[in-house]
């Protein structure tokens, strides 16, 4: 086959494909009234376009888009979107340790039999990670709040009760970013959700028995605990600016607790 | 036979609905897409579900025609999205949506056919007396092309699918299989080649 034919060739696929130019095009007519067999080729294209034009696109299934939305919505409070690019890549591993921290909310709470009991919308949506606001979280009971003003970082921390569950909501304003690590006895009591608003999650790490998470500027961030057969036990809370701890507290003791370094 | 009759026209409208709204979703202005990004990158997963709308059957269907089982295409479908999701962060907004999700839903689906060897799929060469008048149904067709196409290898499948059932460009291709529009052409045609063939075989063409 010459090369002129090839070339030919090229410009039959390009026919078909809408992008010949209107030179090409008379180039290639004039070529195919001279050549049958680049006629029966370009015929036989057209028959294979047209076929494959034939073929029914198919319905996606009906409970696609509703599963992949739960599972971003399930997934929403955990994952973490930067506003730049070069920043976003950083966080990247945070995004990772997203599902292994959801997996272990669920494991956890399915080891400590939160699951078998009957829950409230609102302690349900915490489970599985979408957390409603804790000013609708009107069932918790105020037990303790503390005002912060240490170097660098001010605001409050507010510990509320409901049932089994301790919710310690960190009002937090400070200049640079502050790393917050709340300390408990992991033995008896176990993460059951975090979020953050504006719902912009920085970093956040869980092990057992701690959980630390970046807050900046103005940031509310909500930790909710379930404890075991209503265990009061006393959270350590620390705060870091620049990687200096600032502020150390002890919250959820009978007499709160507090004292600034 | 009236029934039969709304059927065809039924169907003939569906199909070309359906085209249409793949041919709406490249034309449609990646402005929107980016704001859209721009929402979700900010915290709004909601906005996600605008772009799930949009693109969802398109990746379906690019999906299924590459991997040719139904579940399978429902399971890459999910995960690409949810990849997408995850990575949203890292979106460079230099580069057009629809070729960032159609890379990884490409990927997905060559990894998963790959995973189950699907492409080993041996070519059946024997010569069938199926003309397109005796094929009784566009969907008996469509049957006809899907085991075809499982005949090509996956380099030659994809750029079918993209070409043909996605209505990619030249240019879009090149953007999603990160290779020059040159090599794009190229296997293009080669799968042609091979289709037109196996289709012939078959009695098709």
């Amino acid at each position: 086959m010459s090369d002129s034919h090839e070339k030919y060739i090229e410009l039959m696929h390009a026919d078909i494909d809408g992008a010949a130019s209107k030179e090409q095009m008379a180039a290639l007519e004039e070529y195919l009234a001279t050549h049958p067999e680049a006629q029966r080729a370009r015929a036989e294209l057209k028959k294979l376009t047209e076929v494959l034009s034939q073929v029914e696109p198919i319905e996606s299934p009906a409970d696609l888009r509703k599963n992949i939305m739960a599972e971003v919505r399930r997934r929403h409070s955990v994952l973490d979107f930067g506003l730049g690019n070069r920043r976003a890549r950083l966080q990247i591993p945070l995004i990772r340790y997203g599902y292994a921290l959801a997996a272990g909310v669920l494991l956890g709470v399915v080891l400590t039999g939160v699951a078998s009991k009957s829950l409230s919308p609102v302690e349900k949506s915490d489970v599985y990670g979408t957390m409603m606001s804790p000013k609708n979280a009107g069932h918790y009971v105020v037990a303790e709040q503390m005002k912060l003003a240490a170097p660098g970082l001010a605001g409050s921390v507010e510990l509320s009760r409901s049932g089994d569950n301790e919710m310690i909501v960190f009002d937090l304003s400070s200049g640079q970013p502050a790393e917050v690590e709340l300390r408990f006895d992991g033995g008896q009591v176990g993460l059951k959700g975090f979020s953050q608003e504006p719902n912009n999650i920085r970093s956040f790490d869980a092990k057992q028995g701690s959980i630390s998470f970046r807050s900046e500027g103005r940031q509310s961030s909500t930790v909710i605990l379930a404890s075991d057969h209503r265990a009061r036990l006393p959270l350590n809370v620390r705060f870091y600016v620049g990687g200096k701890l600032v502020h150390e507290a002890t919250v959820g003791a009978t007499a709160p607790r507090g004292s600034s370094k | 036979m009236p029934g039969n009759l709304v059927a065809v026209i039924g169907s003939t409208h569906r199909r070309v609905h359906d085209q249409l709204f793949f041919v709406s979703i490249v034309l449609m202005n990646e402005t929107d897409d980016l704001q859209l990004i721009r929402e979700v990158q900010q915290g709004n997963g909601e906005s996600f579900g605008k772009l799930l709308a949009k693109y969802e059957k398109a990746i379906f269907n690019a999906a299924y025609r590459i991997i040719r089982d139904y579940e399978d295409a429902k399971d890459v479908t999910q995960n690409v999205f949810l990849k997408a999701y995850e990575n949203l962060g890292g979106f460079d907004p230099r580069h057009r949506f629809f070729s960032w999700i159609y890379r990884i839903a490409i990927n997905e689906s060559i990894n998963l056919c790959k995973s189950k060897r699907r492409f080993e799929v041996a070519e059946d060469t024997r010569v069938e007396s199926n003309t397109p008048e005796k094929l009784l149904s566009r969907t008996e067709l469509g049957r006809v092309i899907e085991k075809a196409l499982m005949s090509l290898g996956l380099e030659y499948r994809v750029v079918i699918v993209l070409r043909h059932f996605n209505d990619c460009d030249y240019r879009e291709l090149s953007e999603i299989l990160e290779i020059p529009e040159k090599t794009v052409k190229s296997r293009l045609f080669t799968a042609r080649a091979l289709l037109r063939d196996i289709l012939s075989k078959r009695g098709i063409l």
